[in-house]
């Protein structure tokens, strides 16, 4: 069987840069297909020609008769597949390298240039500084149309399979009227071990199908972590927000801002509520909470760090809304307050 | 036969050659020879043996096999990778020379002895035209040796010492002519990829030539004083001479003229 070391190390060196499921596939791949391509089906299919017999001495109407019922063998069918399927995650890799080599120039550039100038330059996007890749942006792009483009693959392989050959199971024998063989009454022709045959053809018919659930199965995970990232970004740029518009509004007032959260700690003069909120500037009549520092200890951090709006608490003791996490003044412009509990 | 020697030889050349070189080469790898290996050589493995004619007269198949098959195709074929194959060791050669040159020398000649310039352009321009004429050169000799592409089942025969015009038959005609048609578009393929790179080089060093662009004269004196400083440890109170005053001040000469010699003086090099 031909050596298909050149495509495994390509293939290899595209794992670093894809998905779990990803690697997933490219093991399937592997393993399933072209191991069990090279090692089993190869001896399966090695007498299929020596061992294909027509009950019938005319000379050609043997070679004629297979020639009819495989245009083309399984083994070199399911070569092409595995090549042309592989295809789209190689140009990826491509386009990977391509990236990779081009940020790369760009950090030695950074790293070259004074400080003013590397302010002008364009970042590294696509890399971090260890060099591995973070799919996104364009390169997401062309992640997942190779994803697509081996799925529409393996599928027209499969379609194209059942149009050759019609059933994935192979009789024992078939009637054939091809000439030179006699044409009114035709031939029969008997194919060698058509039941091993037949289950080798399922089974890759089945490594077809799980390896087109992969390449599903990791368009949704790139398309479900795209959905959370934006989701977190949109949380992180409110966040910010606040943090800038709280620190402007604070400032103008002169109020005592914790600094470790956007809260203010003194009520504004003459407002008994938060109108935008149904949060009360005054605690509830009723026992002290326990948690908390007593007054005059150094400003407490919460366990998820100073943004932790639960647990923090100012050094003057005033308490600023511990029964929520919601600020005592409203940032400005904003309609609908999002409140973490 | 073992195609992997081949393999790991090209493989060096991937370092000099431009991103449509390199894509080039992966399409030899996986599409040409790794289809040519696994499968090509089993579709053709009996290939004399399961040629039939429909006569007992001994030597006739023989000689009708010989007549419709002067070269096997795979045999051909394989010819035709190993020729088109072989120029890219050209440029593998002459940047051997390069470092046969500098090491001879005892010191650096070029900045970086991989690049595209110089002779180098030369020798690369060579084997990419070198490349697409024996590419086409196969393409025509399968088109008039079989008459095409096509594969026939049935091919007449009136050979002697055939008697009468005979049928012979040949086997897995179909996967054959598939397989052809394969080998024909890649064949294709790399015309269009060779020629597509030629533009490209050419283009490239055009812009590089056409492209005056003036640097600062600080500039030039600080990449000078970099590649000095960098290779020759010299002094910076020899690095830091003015610019000669034949040359323009600021101007950028891009394209290296020819290969630089042992004997070649300072300021040539400091030039580049």
């Amino acid at each position: 069987m031909g050596d298909w070391s050149s495509l495994s190390e390509l293939l290899d060196k595209v794992q670093a840069h894809s998905t779990v499921v990803g690697k997933i596939w490219m093991s399937v791949l592997l393993v399933f297909r072209i191991l069990v391509l090279g090692v089993a089906a190869d001896e399966v299919w090695g007498d299929e020609q020596s061992h294909f017999f027509c009950n019938n001495e005319e000379p050609g109407c043997t070679l004629a008769c297979y020639n009819w019922m495989f245009p083309v063998s399984y083994i070199r069918y399911w070569v092409l597949q595995i090549l042309l399927v592989s295809t789209p995650t190689l140009v990826y890799l491509g386009h990977a390298v391509h990236v990779i080599h081009r940020e790369r120039r760009l950090r030695e550039r950074l790293q070259g240039h004074d400080k003013g100038a590397a302010d002008a330059l364009r970042k590294p996007k696509y890399t971090d500084d260890r060099g591995k890749i973070v799919i996104k942006g364009i390169l997401l792009r062309s992640y997942l149309a190779q994803l697509v483009v081996k799925i529409l693959l393996e599928v027209g392989f499969v379609v194209g399979q059942f149009y050759l050959y019609d059933s994935p199971f192979m009789v024992p024998y078939f009637h054939c009227r091809e000439d030179p063989c006699p044409p009114r009454i035709g031939v029969e022709c008997f194919i060698s071990r058509p039941t091993e045959k037949s289950i080798f053809v399922v089974f890759m018919l089945v490594v077809a199908g799980v390896s087109v659930f992969l390449n599903l199965l990791e368009i949704l995970y790139l398309l479900c972590a795209r959905k959370r990232q934006g989701q977190k970004k949109k949380r992180a740029a409110l966040t910010n927000q606040e943090h800038y518009l709280s620190g402007k509004d604070l400032k103008l007032s002169g109020a005592p801002t914790a600094p470790w959260t956007c809260t203010r700690l003194t009520p504004p003069l003459g407002a008994p509520t938060a109108p935008w909120t149904s949060t009360r500037l005054t605690p509830p009549q009723g026992p002290p909470r326990p948690h908390g520092p007593p007054p005059g200890s150094p400003p407490h951090r919460g366990p998820n760090g100073p943004m932790d709006l639960h647990h923090a608490h100012s050094p003057l003791g005033a308490p600023m809304a511990p029964w929520t996490s919601t600020r005592l003044t409203p940032p400005l412009g904003a309609m609908d307050l999002h409140q973490e509990e | 036969m073992n195609w992997g020697f081949l393999e790991n030889v090209l493989s060096g050349v991937n370092k000099y050659s431009t991103v449509i070189g390199r894509i080039w080469l992966s399409i030899l790898f996986i599409f040409r020879i790794l289809v040519y290996v696994a499968a090509a050589e089993q579709v053709w493995k009996d290939e004399q043996k399961d040629f039939t004619c429909n006569t007992r007269q001994p030597g006739c198949e023989n000689v009708c096999y010989d007549h419709l098959f002067p070269i096997s195709q795979t045999r051909l074929w394989a010819l035709q990778l190993i020729m088109v194959s072989t120029p890219s060791l050209l440029v593998a050669l002459h940047v051997a020379y390069r470092e046969h040159k500098e090491s001879k020398c005892g010191h650096t000649l070029y900045e970086d002895r991989g690049r595209i310039d110089g002779g180098l352009l030369g020798t690369y321009i060579a084997s990419i035209i070198l490349k697409t004429f024996f590419e086409v050169a196969s393409l025509l000799a399968f088109y008039f040796l079989y008459s095409g592409f096509e594969v026939p089942l049935l091919y007449r025969c009136e050979e002697s010492p055939c008697p009468n015009i005979v049928d012979c038959y040949i086997a897995r005609a179909t996967e054959k002519k598939i397989f052809l048609y394969i080998m024909g578009c890649t064949s294709v393929l790399c015309i269009v990829l060779n020629v597509v790179e030629l533009f490209y080089i050419i283009w490239k060093q055009c812009s590089k030539y056409f492209n005056k662009r003036y640097v600062s004269v600080e500039e030039r004196q600080r990449r000078r004083h970099r590649f000095m400083v960098s290779n020759y440890n010299l002094p910076v109170s020899i690095v830091n001479k003015p610019a000669s005053p034949q040359a323009p001040p600021g101007l950028n000469k891009g394209l290296r003229r020819s290969e630089p010699s042992c004997t070649q003086s300072l300021p040539y090099l400091m030039r580049h």
